[in-house]
């Protein structure tokens, strides 16, 4: 039989899961080439909701757990080609060529960044398996020779942590909508809009635009998209940058390393420290740590 | 980036066959084995000389000469010295055009050897046989004279369209010049060129008379 | 039936784990239960007891001992006159209900009442008995001439020496502990109240010292050893939850809150959401 017994309820548990939900938060950025052109993106990412299950065999599993992108964009970069329009024949060739051509007008190669901002997105883990695990923490700045009053009076004392220790973590393919065509489309509009000189003419922008012609089939022809815009989209960040398993992988981390459910010093203060004497504190032994379907249990021992 | 676009294609609107610019391209051929020395005139008056022998011996159908080069306008121009020579086959086409730069050349050419009884030819004064091209950027109504006779036409330039397909000038428009204009009247598509056939001698101007600046405009000004 | 089917939050200790507190205390602020004069505390042979303690104690210039004054001597004043002594608790042992580990005497009409504990303390304690030659060294007569002068600087106290002569005494009180508020924070605070020392007579002098030592325990725990629940429950992490408030579970559904049952200290805390 253990010295303490620390049990919370299956409700408390939640708040005490739902605060650490609460608190995660993840970032990245990225970029690569990819052939005809060039992409990086940016993600801040938050979880919310999420709805606590504890089990009888000592696990836990989480559903409608959300992720909210705060932020999700992509910049895709590419060269748009030279256009020469305009040229035409003034003397055919008798052979079929042109003895004196006509030379048209040029616009020059140049290369756009257009930015597809899908920041608000939602996305949902939809596995989310998991146990408890307990950690005995030293501190690695803590010095050898130190007793545990030394080690706390320096801010490095020792310490049990109980973690959430996911063994699955699953989530859904980022579900880019189908008006991210529409998106991109005019991002690329603005992109060669803001290319063009501001003293280029209304009448002659639109002559641009209509050697240009339909962006979204300059767009598929030059990035090499084949099918459906969304889908290469959802490829390129899923795929190709590997976005969900960075944030499998964070979501993972922080809750079996970097955000325990519960922690404190060991040896534990009983009696504080006053001006003069030092804190009384308790070496805290075997901690363990157990769920079932109606709470959490920690047993420990209080050591010699 | 910023693209790369020639300022003069669009802030020069209507054309003249004796001050060439982008616009427009003068094709002439010498008929006459010879050598020539030839003076490209600029508005202020200055000259940049050049040579052409025109030599059958040669196989050369037809020679660019740029003028913009030729007065040291254009990036590359070699002003002064001695000046460049060309060659061409008597048969073959001289090819008097503006690379680059706002233009508003002439040219001057006469036999190196200065004969009295020979005029020089002169860009300001076209002959039979030379051909005008032109493009117009600007949609619009234009109104297109000989100078130096009589002939008038008109020409309308349409507004570029949606986008929808991306848009490819069609063929140009061939235009015969002697005592009258053929057709009178010209539509073009834009940037659709067109070929003027010089029957007599001819100076040819076109001048915008009614700009067309498209649908939106169009609505503003029915509003 | 699991621990928290009638609140959020359950912490409970059981007797060993809290005795094994107590000797951690003990070994840790020991000033807390060693008490002499000063002559007594700075020397080790005059100990009634050793004093067990951590190396961080000395090493922190922490005292084993909190000094009072000599135990004066009745009908001395010019100059007066004090004695040595010392008083140490060197054992404190618990046991939660059912009793089980600490025999009752008559005294405390055993069995041990439900929700009660009983403590089993050791006392030893001596006063320096003086020579003959020590008593000799106060100037007899007096200072009178000097406490009258209206000059007069105040009289330092005179000590005496001599040899201590320690004793033991085995002193058993039951209590039970009960819910405190200190300001804001629930607390347990555990009360004694009845007590007594084995094998004292007259019963006049055993009910003064029943009631000195009663009074003194009492007044230390309230003092000194009164335990908020959140630290007896390991500063569980929902205590710092800014999304929820803690209160101890009322009766009904929790009758003892604290209980002492099952060889335990239990509390139960009821989770409301902010």
């Amino acid at each position: 039989m253990s010295d303490i017994t620390l049990a919370a309820s299956a409700n408390a548990f939640e708040q005490i899961f739902t605060n650490i939900v609460q608190n995660f938060t993840y970032s990245k950025s990225d970029t690569a080439s990819f052939g005809p052109f060039s992409a990086s993106y940016a993600i801040a990412l938050h979880l919310q909701d999420g709805t606590l299950t504890l089990n009888n065999d000592n696990t836990i599993d989480v559903s409608d757990l959300e992720i909210v992108f705060d932020t999700l964009t992509v910049d895709v970069c590419f060269t748009l080609p030279g256009w020469c329009v305009g040229g035409f024949c003034v003397v055919p060739d008798p052979w079929n060529g042109c003895l004196v051509p006509f030379p048209g007008f040029c616009i020059g190669a140049f290369s756009i960044c257009p930015t597809i901002d899908l920041s608000g997105l939602v996305s949902e883990v939809t596995e989310f398996d998991a146990g408890l695990r307990v950690n005995y923490y030293v501190d690695p700045a803590r010095l050898p020779g130190w007793s545990d009053l030394d080690a706390e009076l320096h801010g490095h004392p020792n310490k049990w942590q109980i973690f959430i220790n996911p063994t699955l973590v699953d989530i859904n393919p980022i579900d880019v909508p189908a008006t991210v065509a529409n998106i991109l489309e005019n991002a690329v509009k603005n992109a060669i809009d803001s290319a063009i000189p501001s003293w280029v003419p209304g009448w002659a922008v639109d002559l641009l635009w209509d050697i240009i012609g339909p962006i979204l089939n300059l767009i598929v022809d030059l990035l090499g998209i084949v099918g459906d815009i969304a889908d290469w989209l959802e490829s390129l960040l899923d795929d190709s940058f590997n976005i969900l398993s960075f944030i499998e992988t964070a979501i993972t981390d922080y809750f079996a390393g970097q955000y325990p459910i519960y922690e404190f010093e060991d040896p534990y203060p009983v009696l504080e420290a006053t001006p003069t004497l030092i804190p009384v504190k308790i070496p805290i032994r075997d901690l363990t740590a157990t769920v079932d379907s109606q709470e959490m249990v920690v047993l420990a021992n209080v050591g010699a | 980036m910023v693209a790369t676009l020639d300022r003069n294609f669009f802030t020069q609107i209507g054309l003249d066959s004796g001050a060439l610019t982008m616009l427009g391209v003068i094709v002439h051929t010498f008929g006459e084995a010879s050598e020539y020395r030839g003076a490209v005139i600029s508005g202020d008056g200055n000259e940049a000389i050049f040579y052409v022998s025109v030599d059958p011996g040669c196989a050369v159908a037809g020679v660019n000469i740029d003028l913009a080069a030729l007065a040291g306008t254009a990036p590359g121009a070699a002003a002064g010295g001695q000046g460049p020579r060309y060659v061409v086959h008597p048969k073959g086409y001289a090819v008097f055009r503006v690379a680059g730069g706002p233009g508003g050349y002439a040219v001057s050419v006469r036999k190196a050897v200065e004969d009295p009884e020979v005029t020089a030819y002169d860009t300001r004064a076209l002959q039979p046989g030379d051909i005008f091209s032109a493009i117009l950027m600007r949609p619009g109504r234009y109104s297109v004279r000989n100078v130096l006779g009589d002939a008038k036409a008109e020409v309308t330039v349409s507004y570029p369209g949606d986008g929808k397909a991306a848009y490819k000038p069609p063929a140009p428009e061939a235009v015969e010049l002697g005592e009258t204009i053929e057709p009178a009247h010209i539509r073009l598509k834009p940037m659709q060129g067109m070929n003027f056939n010089v029957r007599t001698a001819a100076r040819i101007v076109i001048e915008l008379q009614e700009a067309d600046d498209g649908p939106r405009a169009r609505e503003a000004a029915t509003d | 039936m699991a621990f928290t089917d009638h609140c959020d939050l359950y912490g409970a200790v059981r007797e060993a784990g809290v005795n094994r507190v107590i000797s951690h205390i003990m070994t840790q602020r020991p000033s807390l239960f060693n008490y002499a004069t000063t002559a007594v505390a700075h020397d080790a042979e005059l100990w009634c007891q050793p004093v067990p303690h951590t190396p961080d104690v000395t090493n922190h210039g922490n005292p084993l001992f909190t000094i009072v004054n000599p135990l004066p001597v009745l009908g001395a004043d010019a100059p007066p006159v004090g004695l040595n002594f010392c008083a140490q608790l060197t054992k404190a042992e618990i046991d939660f209900s059912p009793g089980n580990t600490i025999p009752l005497p008559q005294a405390l009409n055993p069995p041990l009442a439900d929700q009660h504990f009983s403590l089993l303390l050791r006392l030893c304690g001596g006063i320096e008995c003086p020579t003959q030659d020590a008593i000799n060294q106060v100037p007899p007569g007096g200072q009178l001439s000097d406490q009258r002068s209206s000059t007069a600087v105040p009289v330092k106290e005179i000590v005496l020496q001599g040899r201590l002569d320690c004793f033991c005494l085995d002193v058993i009180a039951i209590g039970h502990i009960q819910r405190q508020m200190l300001g804001a924070v629930p607390s347990l605070l555990a009360q004694v109240d009845e007590m007594d020392v084995v094998g004292v007579e007259p019963v006049g002098l055993e009910e003064n010292m029943v009631c000195y030592l009663k009074t003194t325990v009492n007044v230390v725990l309230r003092e000194k050893l009164t335990i908020a629940i959140e630290k007896l429950m390991l500063s569980f992490s929902l205590f710092g939850l800014s999304t929820v408030t803690l209160a101890t579970t009322p009766n009904p559904p929790i009758p003892n809150n604290p209980a002492v049952e099952d060889d335990q200290v239990k509390a139960f805390m009821t989770m409301t959401s902010v």
